[in-house]
Parts: C-alpha cells; sequence; structure tokens
C-alpha cells in the first residue's frame, strides 16, 4: 500500500510541473454561487466576492442530511468541507469476518476510491485528469479509512445485519472515516455513505469532503430489488453490470434476474445445450455460466444478491422445442396457436404439458444446472403467473390425460393440477440441492388465481415460500395471503413496474398499465401503509420488502438505463428509510443523487429542468 | 496482489476466446412480404434472417420508403468492406467533391458499425479534424503520454475492474489486428473507425466473399452546394452484379440527393453472421424523391443542456432518416447558453454553468456537420415569453429591465406558465438594439435561410402584473387590457423583425419562423412569416391557416410530441401535452394532408385553397418536438427514436393508409431501429426481438380477423 501511496504522490508532482494545461479550452467564469439559508441552497450573485460557496459544496454540507441518499436513520452531516485528491486514501482494515469478507472488504475500498475519482466530469475509463495547480493544504490533504467488520461470512441472506456506524472527523491534514459494521454488507453500505461525503470541486480541480460527521444507519426492509427481464428482450452482461452500478449507489439488494420466457431462453446450460440453441435469440445474445458466475460476484462486493427466475408453468416456450426430437415428447404446448388471444396474456403462447411427466426430469436437470452456476441461491423464482386455463383445456393430450385420470376439465382441475405442477418442481429443486449438497432454497412464487387460500395452503409451505405481489395495490388478494401467514415481497404494478406507459407493442394504443409510474409515484407507494390499508396490520415481520419490476417487451441494452433510473433510486430510499416525509421534501436530494448516478457512468434520465437543480424549492406545483 | 490480477486477467481473456456461438437451428422464408420462421432441417434453401429481411417485400428494409419504382432482387452477395470502393466521382464542383467525400466516410463508417461485435464506446459522432495550433496539440500529446506512464505503473499495483481490464483487452486486440491482417495494409487505417473495426480480424472466408468487389460510382450534375427549402433531394440508384464485381451507379442533381442515396445504399447492406462478412442486395433500382420540403426535429437546449456531442448523435440519427430540418430552441427562461459574441453577458448569466455554454466555433461545427447531412439548422431566439435567464444584467448595465415577472417570491403560475417566469419588456427601447445584436450573432454562426422567432405561451397576466406596462400604458392613455396586450405583442413582434431585417443586411432575406396564436393568424403578414401549427389535431383552426394563405409546418403536440411520457416535472400531466402518449404508430398515421382534407380544405393532397394557392405550396412539412423539462441527453435518444422514423417516412413518403400498410410499415420500422441501434442511436425497441424473428406472431386481434376474412374471401371467389 506504501507503494501505491507514494505513487499517487509522484502523480501530483508531474501535474504541477505541468503548466497551464487547463485552459485548453476557452471558458467563462460563472457569476454565480450559493449559500445555505435554512437548510436550503439559495442561488446568488456573487459580485467577486469568494464567500459564497459551489453548488456541490452547498448540496452535500446544506440541509440535516446533505445530499445523502438513500436518508440514514441518524445521520448529522457537518457544514465545513476540506478539498482533497482522492488519490491520496489509506485505509486500515480489522476483519473479525469469516468467509471471503475480508477479500471483499479489500475490493469495496477501491470500488470506493473508483467512485471518488468518478466524481471528476472527465472521469473516463477508470482514471480522471486530476491536475493542478493546487494549494499545499490540498495536497497534503488525506482520507483515512479505518474500518471494522465484526463477523459474518460473506454471503447476503435474509437475516444478514447490514447496519453500519459511520464517524467522520479531521484532525488537521487527516480526515479519518471510522466505519464499524456487524458485517461485509453493513461497511459496504457506510463506503457509500462517506462517498456522499464527497463531490467534485469545480474551482480548484479537486475533491471537497465533509470534515465531520456521523451516521447511524439500517435498513427498514430486507429485501429491497429489481427485476430485469432478460427473455422479452436480451440484456447484455455490461447492461446488467451497470445496473448493479446503480443498485449499489442506492443500496438496494436484489437483483431479480426473469431470465427465461416464451421469448427466448438466453442461459447457457453447459449439461443442457438444446436450451440456448433453440430458445437463444441470437449466438451472442447468450449468458455463459461464466458470465453469470462473475456477475455474481460482481453485485456481492457490492451488497447484491442475485434471484433467477425460471418461469412455469406458463412463459415457457422458445428453448423447449427440442422435446419430440429427443424422444420426450411435446414439453410444451399451444406454442403457436392462434389466435393467440385465446391461449396466453401476450405472444409467444406456451405453458408446461402437464401430461408429459419428462417436463419434471428436464426441470430437475435445469435446477441442477442452476445450483452449479449461481453458488448460493438462496432465493430461488419459479414464476407462476399467468397461466391460461384455455390453454390446457384445448390441448387434446392435456384434455384426455385430465380425462383419464379423473381429474375433470372444470376450472378448479386445472387450478389443483397446477397446484401438483408446483409441488413437483420444487420437489425437484430440493432433489437438485440435495444432489450437489446445498440449502435447498426459498421458493418465490408471483400471484395469481392459484394464490388463493385453497390451493396455497396445500401446495405452498408457508416456510419454503415467498409470495411476490404484482396486483394493484387495492387487490384484495393482497390481504388473504398475508392472513394466511405468508411472507411478501410487494411489486404492485401501479407504482412499482417500470415498462409501463409506452405503446402498446400489440396493436395500438398505450401499453395495458399505462401511464408512466413517475418517480414520485414510486417514491410514495409504501407496503405497510398498503397492507394496513387493506388489513388494519402493518404486517411488518411478514412483509421483507418490494421491488420495481422492468419487462422488457420494449426496453433493452439501447435504453435500459434511462427507464431504471432515477427512479430505481426512488425505491431505493422507500426500501431503505421509509420515510414518513413527502417525495417533496427528497426532492433536492433526489436529484442529486441523480447526478451521481450520471457520475457511476448511468444513463439516467432528467426529471426536472436544471434550474430547478440550481434554484431549490421554487419548482413548486 | 499480483498474483490475482495475473489470474483475474488470465480468466478474461480465455472467457473471451472461448466466446460460445451457437448455430442457429433456423432458417427464413419470405411469405407475403413478412419473413416466417422454418426448422432449418425442414428448408432445402437456408436463408438467413438478415438476409431475408434484406430482400423481403417491395422494399425491403428501406425507410422511409422511396416514392418512385423500387425493384429489389431476392438475392444477396457476399463482401468485406475493405472490397467497398468509390471508383468515380463525377461533379464540376471541388467543394461537392469534398462533401462526398464526407458522405462516404459516414457511410463507410456505418457498414463498419454493423458488425455485432464492433465496440459499442467506439461508435460516436465522425467528426472532421479541427485546426488546432501545433504547439497546443504537441502540449496536449506530452500531457497525455506523462499521464499514461504514470498510469500504467499504477495499474500495476492497482485491482482493474472488470470493465477496466475488458476494454484493456478490447484494446490489445484491435492493436493486434492492425498488423496482423495482411490484406488491410491499403486499406485507409487513418481512421479510427476502422482501426477498431471487428471486420479486420482474420477470418476463414470463401475466396469468393474475400474477393467480392462492390464499386460504387457517383454523379452530381449540379454544382450548387446549398442547402435551402427548394434544393432538389431525389436520387436515383442502380445496383448491378455481374461476376465478382457489384457495381452501384448513383444519379443526383444535388450533393444532398446523392447523400441519401449513401443512406438507402447502407440500407441495402447488413451483416451476415454465416460467412462473418457484409451481404448486398444482388440487383437494385431505386428512384427516390422526397413528398415534403420541411422533415423538422425540435430540440430545447434551454431548460436542459446538450453537449455538442449529443446534438451530433441527434443530427446522425436524424440524416439516418433523410431529415432535413433540425430547429434548435437554443434558450428558455430557464437558461442562455448560446454565447455571444456582442454580448457575452447573456452567456455569462444565463448558462447553467461554464461547461454549459456553445461557443461560436461549436456552434459553426455544428452547422457544418449538420450540412453534410443535409440537414439546415434552424436556431430559435425564443421572445417574448420563454425569456428570463440571461437577461437580468439590464439595470447594472444601466439598461433598465429587460425582462419582467422574474422577481423572487411572486408565485411563477401568477405570472407564467412555468417556473422560472419572465417575458421580455417591450416598451424599453433598450431591448431592441440587443435583439438586433442577437440576431446578427446568430445570423454569423448559423448561416441561415430560417430563423425562429418562438412567440408561444405569451402571458398577458405578466404584463397586467408588470408596473412598467401598468405605467406605459397609464402614460399613453391606453387601457390595461386583452386588446392593448395584442397591440403591445403586435409592437414587439413589428420591432424584432424589423431588427432581425436589419440584421439580415440588404439584399439578404431570412424567412422568420413563429409558433401558431391568436395573435399570429391576426396580426402577421402571411408573406413573410412561416407559421409553426402545435394545435391538436382535430382542432379546426388549423384550417384558418391555410385558408388565410399562411405557409404552415405542422406540429401537433398531441401526435408529434415526444416529451409528456412521464407525469409533469410539477406533478401532474402538462396541458400541453395529449393524455395518451403518441406512439410510433401516432407518429407515423398524422397526415397533414389528410387532416387538411377532413377539415374541409378542398382536395388538400393535390387542389387549391380558398386563396386559389395550392395547398401542397404551402403545407411545407411537419416536425417533432422535444421539449426539455424532464429530459437531457441520457433520455433523449429514446424518447425521440425510433418515434421521429416514423414521422420522417411520414413526410418523405407520405403514405396512403390501408390498415395492412401499417403492417408493413411496422415490419419495417422493427429493422430499422435495430440498424439505428447499429449506427449508435439508442433508439427504444417497440417490440420484443422474438416479433422481428416471427414477423407473423404479434398481432392484435382486428388483424387477426382481417386476416381471416380475406383468407375465407379468397376461398370463396372461384379460381380464374
Amino acid at each position: 500500500m506504501k507503494v501505491l501511496v507514494s505513487l499517487l504522490v509522484c502523480l501530483a508532482c508531474l501535474a504541477c510541473l505541468t503548466p497551464c494545461y487547463a485552459s485548453e479550452f476557452f471558458r467563462m467564469p460563472s457569476i454565480w454561487g450559493w449559500e445555505c439559508v435554512e437548510d436550503v441552497c439559495i442561488k446568488k450573485d456573487t459580485g467577486g466576492s469568494a464567500t459564497l460557496l459551489t453548488l456541490n459544496t452547498c448540496k452535500i454540507t446544506c440541509g440535516p442530511a446533505g445530499a445523502l441518499w438513500p436518508l440514514p436513520t441518524m445521520a448529522t452531516v457537518g457544514n465545513e468541507v476540506t478539498n482533497f485528491l482522492p488519490t491520496n486514501l489509506t485505509h486500515s482494515l480489522t476483519c473479525g469476518a469469516g468467509g471471503d469478507s475480508c477479500q471483499l472488504l479489500q475490493e469495496a475500498v477501491a470500488i470506493f476510491q473508483d467512485n471518488l475519482h468518478r466524481y471528476h466530469p472527465n472521469y473516463k475509463n477508470g482514471s480522471a485528469p486530476w491536475v493542478g495547480p493546487w494549494d499545499p493544504s490540498t495536497l497534503r490533504h488525506k482520507l483515512h479509512l479505518d474500518v471494522t467488520i465484526q463477523g459474518g461470512d460473506g454471503i447476503l441472506t435474509l437475516n444478514t445485519d447490514e447496519s453500519y456506524e459511520l464517524a467522520v472527523s479531521t484532525v488537521e491534514s487527516v480526515t479519518t472515516a471510522v466505519i464499524i459494521a456487524p458485517t461485509f454488507f453493513g461497511a459496504r453500505h457506510a463506503l457509500e455513505t462517506l462517498s456522499q461525503l464527497a463531490e467534485y470541486h469545480e474551482t480548484t480541480n479537486s475533491l471537497v469532503l465533509v470534515t465531520n460527521a456521523t451516521v447511524s444507519d439500517a435498513p427498514a426492509f430486507k429485501y429491497r430489488g429489481l427485476l430485469v427481464d432478460t427473455s422479452r428482450n436480451f440484456i447484455s452482461v455490461g447492461v446488467l453490470e451497470r445496473t448493479l452500478e446503480g443498485m449499489a449507489s442506492t443500496k438496494l439488494n436484489t437483483l431479480h434476474l426473469h431470465l427465461t420466457d416464451t421469448h427466448s431462453w438466453p442461459l447457457y446450460l453447459p449439461g443442457l445445450p438444446n436450451m440456448a440453441y433453440y430458445g437463444a435469440y441470437s449466438p451472442s445474445s447468450i449468458y455463459t455460466p461464466q458470465d453469470m458466475r462473475n456477475l455474481q460476484h460482481y453485485a456481492r462486493v457490492r451488497g447484491i444478491r442475485l434471484v433467477p427466475e425460471i418461469d412455469g408453468p406458463a412463459h415457457v416456450g422458445n428453448g423447449w422445442q427440442w422435446g419430440p426430437k429427443e424422444d420426450l415428447g411435446d414439453l410444451t404446448v399451444c406454442v403457436n396457436q392462434e389466435p393467440w388471444q385465446d391461449y396466453c396474456v401476450e405472444p409467444p403462447c406456451g405453458q408446461f404439458n402437464l401430461a408429459n411427466p419428462n417436463i419434471y426430469t428436464v426441470l430437475g436437470n435445469v435446477y441442477k444446472e442452476l445450483f452449479n452456476i449461481f453458488q448460493p441461491i438462496e432465493i430461488f423464482h419459479f414464476g407462476g403467473d399467468e397461466v391460461s386455463m384455455n390453454c390446457w383445456n384445448s390441448t387434446d393430450e392435456i384434455v384426455n390425460w385430465m380425462m383419464d385420470n379423473g381429474f375433470g376439465t372444470g376450472v378448479d382441475a386445472y387450478l389443483e393440477q397446477w397446484g401438483v405442477y408446483q409441488e413437483k418442481a420444487r420437489q425437484q429443486l430440493e432433489a437438485a440441492a440435495n444432489a450437489i449438497d446445498v440449502n435447498e432454497p426459498f421458493g418465490m412464487i408471483w400471484t395469481s388465481s392459484f394464490i388463493e387460500p385453497e390451493y396455497m395452503n396445500t401446495y405452498l409451505n408457508k416456510s419454503k415460500y415467498i409470495v411476490q405481489i404484482w396486483t394493484n395495490n387495492s387487490d384484495p388478494q393482497i390481504a388473504r395471503v398475508l392472513e394466511e401467514g405468508y411472507k411478501v415481497v410487494f411489486s404492485n404494478y401501479d407504482a412499482w413496474y417500470l415498462d409501463c406507459g409506452a405503446g402498446a407493442w400489440v396493436g395500438e394504443g398505450n401499453n395495458w398499465c399505462s401511464p408512466y409510474k413517475g418517480w414520485q409515484i414510486v417514491y410514495t407507494n409504501s407496503p405497510y401503509e398498503i397492507a394496513m390499508d387493506l388489513t388494519g396490520n402493518e404486517y411488518k415481520d411478514a412483509i421483507l420488502g418490494g421491488e420495481a419490476a422492468l419487462w422488457t417487451e420494449q426496453t433493452d441494452d439501447a435504453t435500459v438505463d434511462a427507464k431504471l433510473w432515477p427512479r430505481g433510486a426512488a425505491l431505493g430510499e422507500r426500501l431503505w428509510s421509509n420515510p414518513s416525509t413527502s417525495w417533496y421534501s427528497a426532492e433536492p436530494r433526489f436529484i442529486h443523487h441523480r447526478h451521481r448516478l450520471m457520475n457511476r457512468g448511468i444513463m439516467a434520465d432528467r426529471i426536472q429542468p436544471e434550474w430547478c437543480h440550481q434554484n431549490e424549492e421554487l419548482c413548486y406545483a | 496482489m499480483k498474483v490475482l490480477v495475473l489470474t483475474t486477467l488470465a480468466v478474461t481473456v480465455a472467457a473471451t476466446q472461448n466466446f460460445y456461438r451457437l448455430p442457429t437451428p433456423y432458417s427464413y422464408n419470405c411469405r407475403e412480404s413478412r419473413c416466417i420462421k422454418t426448422d432449418r432441417t425442414q428448408v432445402t434453401e437456408y436463408r438467413s434472417l438478415e438476409t431475408c429481411q434484406l430482400t423481403c417485400g417491395k422494399y425491403g428494409s428501406l425507410w422511409p420508403q422511396p416514392t418512385g419504382d423500387v425493384q429489389l432482387s431476392s438475392e444477396t452477395v457476399r463482401f468485406v468492406p475493405r472490397n467497398l470502393r468509390v471508383t468515380k466521382r463525377a461533379t464540376s464542383s471541388p467543394k461537392v467533391q469534398g462533401m462526398l467525400e464526407e458522405a462516404e466516410r459516414m457511410f463507410r463508417r456505418n457498414i463498419h458499425y454493423v458488425h455485432p461485435e464492433y465496440p459499442q464506446e467506439y461508435k460516436k459522432p465522425l467528426t472532421s479534424d479541427r485546426p488546432v495550433r501545433i504547439s497546443e496539440a504537441e502540449h496536449r500529446f506530452r500531457v497525455q503520454q506523462q499521464r499514461e506512464q504514470v498510469q500504467q505503473v499504477g495499474q500495476q499495483e492497482q485491482q482493474l475492474n472488470h470493465q477496466q481490464q475488458q476494454q484493456h483487452n478490447q484494446q490489445q486486440n484491435h492493436q493486434q489486428v492492425q498488423i496482423d491482417n495482411e490484406s488491410y495494409r491499403n486499406y485507409d487505417m487513418s481512421e479510427e473507425f476502422v482501426r477498431v473495426s471487428p471486420f479486420l480480424r482474420e477470418h476463414s472466408r470463401s475466396s469468393q466473399v474475400e474477393n467480392q468487389k462492390v464499386d460504387v460510382e457517383v454523379t452530381v450534375t449540379s454544382p450548387d452546394d446549398k442547402l435551402h427549402l427548394d434544393t432538389d433531394e431525389s436520387y436515383n440508384m442502380v445496383v448491378q452484379t455481374v461476376d465478382d464485381t457489384t457495381t452501384v451507379t448513383i444519379l443526383a442533381t444535388t450533393y444532398y440527393g446523392a447523400r441519401h442515396a449513401f443512406e438507402s445504399l447502407s440500407q441495402l447492406i447488413s451483416y451476415d453472421e454465416d460467412h462473418s462478412s457484409l451481404q448486398i442486395v444482388r440487383d437494385v433500382k431505386i428512384n427516390d424523391a422526397p413528398k415534403f420540403k420541411f422533415r423538422g426535429l425540435m430540440l430545447d437546449t434551454g431548460r436542459n443542456f446538450y453537449p455538442k456531442e449529443d446534438l451530433m448523435r441527434m443530427l446522425d440519427a436524424m440524416s439516418q432518416n433523410k431529415m432535413n430540418y433540425f430547429h434548435w430552441h437554443i434558450t428558455d427562461s430557464a437558461s442562455f447558453p448560446m454565447y455571444s459574441n456582442r454580448r457575452p453577458e447573456m452567456a455569462y448569466y444565463g448558462a447553467y454553468s461554464p461547461r454549459k455554454i456553445y461557443y461560436p466555433e461549436d456552434i459553426t461545427q455544428i452547422v457544418q456537420y449538420a450540412k453534410l447531412r443535409g440537414i439546415q439548422v434552424i436556431p430559435e431566439l425564443d421572445a417574448p415569453a420563454h425569456a428570463a435567464a440571461g437577461w437580468s444584467w439590464g439595470e447594472k448595465e444601466g439598461k433598465g429591465k429587460l425582462v419582467l415577472c422574474t422577481e423572487k417570491g411572486q408565485p411563477w403560475f401568477e405570472v407564467g406558465k412555468e417556473p422560472p417566469s419572465g417575458q421580455l419588456n417591450p416598451v424599453n427601447p433598450e431591448l431592441y438594439p440587443i435583439l438586433g445584436e442577437l440576431y446578427k450573432d446568430m445570423i454569423e454562426f448559423f448561416d441561415p435561410d430560417m430563423i425562429h422567432m418562438g412567440g408561444d405561451d405569451v402571458s398577458f397576466r405578466c404584463w397586467q402584473n408588470a408596473n412598467e406596462i401598468k405605467e406605459y400604458l397609464a402614460a399613453n392613455n391606453r387601457e390595461a387590457n386583452s386588446r392593448e396586450y395584442f397591440e403591445l405583442w403586435n409592437t414587439f413582434q413589428s420591432n424584432a423583425y424589423a431588427k432581425l431585417n436589419e440584421a439580415a443586411g440588404q439584399g439578404r432575406k431570412i424567412t422568420p419562423i413563429i409558433h401558431s396564436s391568436s395573435f399570429a393568424v391576426n396580426y402577421l403578414d402571411k408573406d413573410a412569416y412561416v407559421i409553426q401549427l402545435n394545435e391538436f389535431a382535430n382542432d379546426t383552426s388549423i384550417a384558418d391557416y391555410v385558408n388565410k394563405g399562411f405557409k404552415i409546418i405542422f406540429s401537433n403536440q398531441d401526435q408529434w410530441r415526444l416529451d409528456c411520457s412521464a407525469n409533469s416535472w410539477l406533478g401532474d400531466k402538462a396541458e400541453s401535452c395529449a393524455r395518451e402518449l403518441p406512439t410510433w404508430e401516432h407518429f407515423y398515421k398524422n397526415s397533414p394532408m389528410d387532416m387538411l382534407f377532413n377539415m374541409g380544405v378542398s382536395n388538400a393532397r393535390s387542389g387549391q385553397s380558398q386563396t386559389g394557392v395550392e395547398t401542397s405550396t404551402l403545407v411545407l412539412g411537419g416536425e417533432a418536438t422535444l421539449w426539455s423539462s424532464d429530459t437531457d441527453g441520457n433520455g433523449f435518444q429514446q424518447k425521440a427514436w425510433p418515434r421521429v422514423s416514423a414521422l420522417a417516412e411520414r413526410l418523405w413518403t407520405d403514405p396512403i393508409l390501408p390498415v395492412q400498410g401499417i403492417d408493413t410499415a411496422q415490419k419495417r420500422i422493427n429493422t430499422h431501429r435495430q440498424r439505428m441501434v447499429q449506427y449508435g442511436v439508442r433508439a427504444d425497441p417497440i417490440q420484443p426481438e422474438y416479433c422481428m424473428q416471427d414477423e407473423g406472431a404479434c398481432y392484435n386481434k382486428e388483424y387477426f380477423h382481417a386476416k381471416a376474412a380475406t383468407h375465407q374471401q379468397q376461398q370463396a371467389t372461384p379460381a380464374q
């Protein structure tokens, strides 16, 4: 580490020897400065005096929590700053934890330093042009990290303590940040918070850092997720990584990958190569096992778990066509049946062939492959939404099978068989887990016509399943699931479906869940309040958290960022802080956080004219 | 630490080498203008999706659809970019010659970009090198080198993150490519887009593919290099393949027609996965010319700033759609980012930051960049409303209040439409000379044929509340009523127009464009002004403008406005937005001529208006608008594309619409959108990729029933 520090000092020397680089282009000075008046940054004419602050300095020091996002449980942020260079960073790490926690912490510190560099407006490809000349005090100033993690094994679970304590203090030319956290995950959240106490300082081409602050923080919800659908359109690994960067910056901790659907199967399974051969959109629209392993590590070091989903018994089709060729019979039915409107909710149709027992063998093999790729899987998503009874009931093979077995062909009979399917699939998952000696994951499942007391009590074991709610916030089904005692995650579409508000992709008009869910709606949506309204109880133990979903019928690599961000950050504060105040009071911090997302390379959408960022509290409705 | 870095590097390299390349089990047949997916083992002749898309249907994947005769053969020939050459460039003007070379560069860049492994981060605007003083360049180079040296040492110690490693590896690959590939030795390696092209990598291709030549011969008959409203943009193109040579013959009157031809030519070419090569339609004839003269896009850089590169990307995307007008709403009440040589105070006080200013050299560069892409830039100085930022220095410099209604503490909604409020002070005589100076600067920077003078959202309530106006009216014994406010507005507009003419100088005519309003229709001279119509498509007042004989540009806000996707940044949806988001189909179907026809403007598609002037000469065309309240460079591209592409076909082709027409348009716009993404535009997909790979699958119920009905009809009719 010493070598590194001396090298960096050397970089500084070199830079000060180089004269007048800064004037590459003609640039005007600015007449504006900012002053923090009663927790609001006010834009003022400097009139040539230097007493006013830059916008960034004002933002990170003004108000009780500066520009921290999401809002910590408790924070005191001082209003003094010091200039420093992000190269002047030292650390001492005390690691009393198991697993690879200590290695993760090393990596997290490197990411933290990189994030500081990213504040530079001309940051590119891992470095920023820090060019002086600087004050001797800026050159001398050092940020020292003193991090202690007390335990944990480097694996994020629903029981992991993500809390942390952060104390920033400054003595002469050293600012020390003391971080104490029960686990690695708390410590990385602390580093995230610390990075938000710094900003770029335009007039000196250095960073400013708040000199004194104390933060004591823990999340309100355990499950803070985003869903990305990689089947309707392929999303490349690079874009998923960028999504993880955004999630890390806003302390979201779960990326739910809706890996497969009827449209395509992008996941290459070495033991079942036919799935991607038949199912991928193109030879390059594929995730290799190594891609996914790398992604999982990329996520973990940023405090994020992956939840893989293999949807069934509906939403299957492409990738499963090879059954007859391999003498396994039709694995799926209703594929290409016309008109599709009669057999599914969107084209192309496809559902598992319940009459063909081979589906369970293949599913078992798919699960084994998954366990080999994703290590560990704490939560596995079974999908389980939008099954068309008409599809099954219009397929001769299935109707005959239902009749032969004496089940009948009423809707109830099909729901019952759906239950049987679900239990058999879960047994396959359990068996696959046992076969390679890992824990059976929690099963996650979408709300649907099957998630009703008469079926779920028979087929869904409360200790093994988590129910993900996607209905709107007033659906009585939410109350039934909670009252039956299931653990739930909220994704009610009226607030947390991020694909709403585009044109319909089949036919004309706007898509089904229009209008667009603005960040205010995302921010305001409160799971506890929804539960309270429907049941008179907050169900604090049962509600694990929430997740916003980006279904990708009308999104791909080209346009993921602006749809996820900054709305994902609004979700982040709801789930981390569960604020009782309105979006309006969060807005100045939110707008500033959007700039941070951009520093991290995310093309987050604008929510207001920049004028509102510079003129706080004047863009009222 | 070192060990760790080494192992991760090794892993990444291994992963890129073991890149999984599954073959595809599907082949595609062209049936009823659609590419139908079939099992590869079931067909005698394999045809890839890309080949099918290029050749299936009358128009293949051309966008916008040509208006004249089109013939495409159903075969393609394979070639590599190195063997595409422009063998003839016939023009009598050296200037056109130079411009053609730039158009070819752009075209060559695009065909490299279609390679699926082309590194995304290198897809950026293609600027010509700017003259830089040598000492400055040398200095910059030295600083760069020093920095790189330090970085290299630093990198051995620091752990690289994953992305960096990938980039690093890619760069190494490219360097290697450069050395390895013998056959590209004589190719123009001075272009960065060539140096990083994956086409340069060694591939075991058949000699037929390696040796196939594509020769392009261009003839431009007119030496006129100016772009104006009446420029002849037509072109004629023939592609013919004999043995191992494909000859492309382009004939156009002007440079602008020729560059459109290059655009169409790039749409006859796509990547061929099976041969790692390009493919071009074997034999082609296209005759083409636009239906409307004005095919525009407006971007607002006043509410949020867009870096120069973002504007260039936008111009690239516009040129891919053969659009020809960029209406630049530079300033608004929120900021004034244009640097004025004559009035530097404007940007000093009005820009968001010193980094967020368009300096004169930026603007001339953008204007030149646009021109090469067949696009004219129309600058707008919005007035008298939508002005505040940048105008606040008047009192300091003894010129009195140039702008009214900007007092802090006064609620914005009492004096304007959105924060920040502000409106120019029409009774301050100091205002007009300053306007004149700004117009002069604009004319120098932009060299425009038209200037947009704004004229939207004028708030009489502002003038009602402003003491300066109250006092002025009282002093002149005028009442404070709306008639007088109209008169005030008229005074302002007449003075501003006079200043514009003065700035243009004698003998030069610059046509002002102004937003439609009850002021515009009642006060302005139809022979002087062009009106931009923002009315909803069902607003019958549109007909008034035509009947009065105004030249018009359509910009129906409910059909052709690009923002409005989110709730307004102030709360509810903006009043001027349609309740439903206009989709690409709205953009496509909104037809100015049909609209006029339905409003009783007799025979709008071909006939005469009440004034006896041909309607088609009054309707210049249309323009999509993007107001940037909640948009900047991050979200702009996906809000604009591919919806503006739909507008582009409406204005280039003006298709007459049966339902089926929409249907083939959907298939082509899907392909076109994908091509735009390949060219580096972040366009939104309108459907899952599945719908492109199975063109019969994603239909709505009406279409299904219509199809079933035709099918029945066909069966009922006895064969002849």
